[in-house]
């Protein structure tokens, strides 16, 4: 330990008292083993294209083995509600200006209608464009055998 | 670093044998035991970040702010069974009478222990001043805290340590 220009007086002083009881706590090393195995796991991330988020797997050209099947099942699951967002979404446009009519001036009605319209329909474009991007990330879990 | 970020392993190789001393030193210090899985872990970070690495700064801060970072994380995934452990160590705490039947551990061991009390925030910032001799800027840096808090927390784990450090020396 040195004497920082950061430090303070009583701190460097306070460091300097304690040093002969922390200098006893001795470092370790790393094993030789441990060095190369540790070189031949991050040389191997070298090797692959670089993540650029934390977490995210490394982008590929290539789609996983599995991505179609998996987008496939993605999508049977989610048509029908997605056909029933989109049913309720056509009827409010429909019917929703006609029934809150008897409540509100016509033009506030079509908006508020025209809003729920907007907003239903991208909620459910956002689910729908999320599709492929889940069905990707399955694929990978599935072929590390992560998921079954 | 420009080197390893293009892909070349042997400025990789380079890289650990340079640095490889001092990390697992610090790591050993922080974590005792589980040094070789962080060190491993931390290396294997660098180079899957490395397009991350901003080459204006520092190496050293960037590495030794990765592996500080796996430390927190492992010492709050085992924070519930230090916990435990730090309870069972209170109630079988020897008396003088029992003192003399019971194993004396090497005093390194014993200072070790002592240390690995100090709270999590304070053990960082001691180990990172006095062990790997980081000015408090850098410490800062690493930890991302403000250098007026990494100054208060030094002179709180200084405090700290000399309690428990005096506490064992009485014993010995």
């Amino acid at each position: 330990m040195s004497e920082r220009s950061g430090d303070d007086a009583t701190l460097s002083a306070e460091l300097a008292a304690l040093a002969p009881l922390l200098d006893r706590i001795g470092a370790r090393a790393p094993t030789p083993a441990l060095v190369e195995q540790t070189l031949r796991l991050a040389a191997a991330e070298l090797a692959r294209a670089p993540s650029l988020l934390p977490g995210v797997a490394a982008s590929s050209a290539e789609l996983p083995a599995g991505f179609g099947l998996e987008l496939a099942r993605l999508l049977a699951t989610a048509l029908p509600a997605l056909a029933l967002g989109v049913g309720w979404a056509a009827l409010v446009l429909r019917l929703g200006p006609a029934w809150l009519g008897a409540w509100l001036p016509a033009d506030l009605a079509l908006a508020l209608v025209v809003a729920q319209g907007v907003a239903a329909l991208s909620a459910l474009g956002l689910v729908t464009a999320s599709l492929p991007l889940v069905a990707h990330r399955r694929a990978l879990l599935r072929t590390r055998g992560a998921i079954g | 670093m420009e080197c390893v970020q293009a892909g070349d392993p042997q400025a990789l190789a380079a890289l650990i044998d340079r640095w490889r001393g001092p990390l697992y030193a610090f790591l050993w210090r922080r974590v005792g035991d589980g040094a070789d899985d962080l060190f491993q872990e931390s290396w294997i970070r660098v180079s899957r970040a490395r397009d991350r690495f901003d080459r204006s700064r520092r190496f050293s801060t960037w590495l030794f702010q990765i592996a500080n970072n796996l430390c927190r994380d492992r010492w709050r995934r085992q924070g519930a069974r230090r916990r435990a452990l730090e309870a069972l160590r209170d109630q079988t705490r020897v008396s003088g009478r029992d003192r003399a039947a019971a194993p004396e551990l090497p005093s390194e061991h014993r200072l070790e222990r002592q240390l690995e009390r100090l709270p999590e925030r304070l053990r960082e910032v001691l180990v990172l001043r006095y062990y790997q001799d980081l000015g408090e800027a850098e410490i800062a840096e690493i930890l991302d805290i403000p250098r007026g808090t990494v100054k208060s927390r030094l002179h709180a784990a200084v405090r700290a340590a000399r309690a428990l450090l005096a506490e064992d020396a009485s014993r010995e």
